[in-house]
This record gives C-alpha cells, structure tokens and sequence, in this order.
C-alpha cells in the first residue's frame, strides 16, 4: 500500500524518518510532500538522504520554499523540486495521508 | 467505521471534543507522538489498519 506523509513542521523530523523506514520495510510505498516549515528540513541532510531509500519518493513546494527562504542548493536530485501539483498527486494515489 | 486519530503534538481541546464526538458511533483510537508509547512498525500496521486516519 502506499502512504503518504505531508510534513508541514519542521519538528517531527524524527517521526517523518521513523515512520516511512517502518513502512517501507513492510513493503509499503511511501511519498512525502514538504511545504511550509516543512521546506526547512530540506536543509537537512539526516532527512533528505531518506530520498535514497527504496519505496520512498520526496518532493517539495519550490514556492514555499522560496518563502521560507530555503536554499535548495545542494538537495539530491532524486527531491523532485515541484509544487501543490505533487501534494495533490500524492493525496490522490495514497492509501492514507498523514500529517506531521 | 474504524476512525484513528494521531496527535503529533499531544491532544488539544479541539481534538479531544471532536474525538468524544465521533466515538460515540465508531471505533476510535488515538496516537499520541508526544508519549512515545508505539513503534513506529506498530504504528505504520495502525495507520492501515483503520479506515480514516486523522492527523493533528
């Protein structure tokens, strides 16, 4: 199944990694979609390199981003820099969505 | 309906009205993050597991 994980905050880092590992290693997909504070983790390198787990795909609103004052220099290529197109598809193709 | 609320940061006034509200018909459970008391695995087999699932 896939989950999808909408990472609002940049306070629950620790959750947003513990979960999606957990899920994948269950044989779940799962699709993470960063706006808002959320953008600032992208600074992040403990949270950006989850991008290079298999079953997990990352991509972010380059707008909000942008507005949060987030250098997205030096994210791996595999963070598809993109917008609420991508929270939509995520929302439309999880099994569950959840927050954090 | 099995309906699973997960409070990132602890139960709010609002959350709790709104749990009490929709556990009087349905199956509800709530995950506090904030108490650590789920793996993240058991955590994850909850999440699909439940019908609707509603972060706070």
């Amino acid at each position: 199944m896939k989950l999808g994980i909408f990472v609002n905050t940049n306070r629950h880092r620790d959750q947003v990694l513990g979960i999606a590992k957990a899920a994948v290693s269950k044989g779940h997909e799962v699709v993470i979609f960063n706006m808002d504070d959320g953008t600032k983790l992208l600074q992040d390198s403990t949270f950006t390199e989850l991008c290079r787990t298999k079953g997990v795909s990352m991509s972010f609103c380059d707008h909000s981003a942008k507005g949060m004052n987030v250098s997205t220099e030096g994210i791996p290529a595999e963070i598809v820099c993109g917008s609420q197109y991508n929270n939509a598809i995520m929302v439309n193709e999880s099994d569950r969505v959840i927050v954090l | 309906m099995k309906i699973l609320h997960i409070l990132n940061d602890g139960p709010s006034q609002l959350s709790d009205q709104i749990i009490s509200v929709q556990s009087k018909d349905n199956n509800v459970k709530v995950i506090d993050l904030s108490k650590k008391e789920l793996s993240y695995e058991a955590m994850v087999d909850e999440i699909f597991s439940f019908d609707k699932v509603i972060s706070w």
